[in-house]
């Protein structure tokens, strides 16, 4: 499955353990289908409600698995969330979309998905950095 | 006699050029982590490159038996516990990191001239901190931490050391090693087995990049800030204490 970059950084805020990563939001999907959670990209840290007020697990260091449905936390079946997966989940008005600073700006999106797919439109098809996603937990990677 | 006529110019090895390359040292020492920091370049620095000219077999073998030590304090098992996912990836990791990890376990080489390899893809420093495989895009901890060698403009906020990898290490185990002491310079949280450890430093060791650090004119990190899960280092970066 070719994941294609999500555009804007999709967080619910910086991580109040590490006071660093973002908690970026995360899709997996199993047989009852797709659910979010939140993820810190520096020290792990995972929330499985759309705010870090609400209690965090660590995931396993050797063995990391989804906080939700247990799958293993990566693979085909799991990706950072794009614009669209927050749809009509209580996550769309919670997160934060951070524009890449390519565009010189960051927003805060707290309304509805109405803008999260507008925000989305308005980034670039093209990634020409070969390194995109590779290396560096960049969104859509 | 050749070689006597050469020792015997070394020996009249003129003041003036010795002050020329003390000078040349000394600012090379101030230089080099405004250079990284402004021109993003990686110069090492000048205690990494004194360090790596030392005769290797004496450090080598003080750092090993130091690891080796360390490795038996920790006889509970801890060191050895990497998973068979673990190893079945190191080999991949070991191929494209150069003179990084390319230590085989039991090996004398020293990943970074620093870590001691006690299992594929597990690697010891000598204060006894692990560096392990790790999920998701980067593959292993140290891959992790190199991303705080460079600064990323795209991140709200974000670390960037002012060294190389080997400095790094020594840093985060000196940082470690403090932590263990109840220095004013050590503030810790624990929650849920894992720690957050900020250590902070005489001297920067760092500065703080990413949207913020820019915006702020890069201000210099003086702390570190370790994540860890008992000796297993999960993240470890510069932070403006």
């Amino acid at each position: 499955m070719e994941q294609v970059p999500a555009n804007p950084w999709i967080h619910i805020g910086e991580c109040p353990f590490c006071v660093e990563g973002l908690c970026r939001v995360r899709t997996c999907t199993d047989a009852s289908g797709c659910h979010l959670y939140a993820l810190c990209d520096e020290c792990g840290s995972a929330w499985v409600e759309p705010t870090t007020d609400s209690p965090k697990v660590f995931p396993d260091l050797d063995d990391p698995r989804c906080p939700i449905c247990a799958q293993a936390m990566y693979g085909d079946h799991a990706s950072w969330a794009r614009a669209e997966d927050l749809e009509n989940t209580p996550w769309s008005s919670e997160a934060i979309f951070d524009v890449m600073p390519s565009c010189e700006s960051a927003s805060r999106s707290p309304e509805a998905a109405d803008d999260v797919v507008d925000i989305s439109e308005n980034f670039p098809e093209s990634v020409d950095d070969i390194s995109y996603g590779q290396d560096e937990p960049k969104p859509g990677c | 006699m050749k070689r006597q006529t050469a020792k015997s110019k070394l020996g009249q090895f003129s003041p003036k050029w010795a002050l020329v390359i003390v000078c040349l040292l000394i600012g090379y020492a101030i230089l080099q982590p405004a250079a990284n920091r402004q021109l993003g370049w990686q110069l090492p620095s000048l205690i990494s490159l004194l360090e790596q000219s030392a005769p290797p077999a004496g450090d080598d073998r003080g750092i090993a038996t130091d690891a080796e030590q360390i490795t038996k304090r920790n006889g509970d098992g801890d060191t050895t516990d990497a998973t068979a996912a673990d190893r079945s990836d190191s080999g991949d990791r070991q191929q494209d990191s150069g003179k990084g990890r390319g230590a085989e376990p039991g090996a004398a080489e020293l990943t970074y001239d620093y870590l001691k390899a006690i299992a594929p893809g597990d690697y010891l420093s000598p204060a006894g901190l692990r560096y392990t495989p790790m999920g998701g895009e980067e593959k292993h901890r140290l891959d992790h931490i190199m991303r705080h060698l460079v600064d990323d403009s795209s991140r709200p906020v974000h670390g960037v050391f002012d060294g190389d990898m080997p400095q790094v290490l020594r840093w985060i185990d000196d940082a470690y090693q403090r932590a263990q002491t109840n220095s004013k310079d050590v503030v810790k949280k624990h929650e849920d087995g894992r720690d957050v450890i900020d250590v902070r430093f005489s001297k920067p060791i760092g500065y703080v990049g990413g949207q913020k650090g820019k915006r702020e004119g890069f201000p210099a990190a003086r702390g570190i800030r370790l994540v860890l899960e008992g000796k297993r280092v999960i993240s470890a970066f510069p932070t403006s204490l």
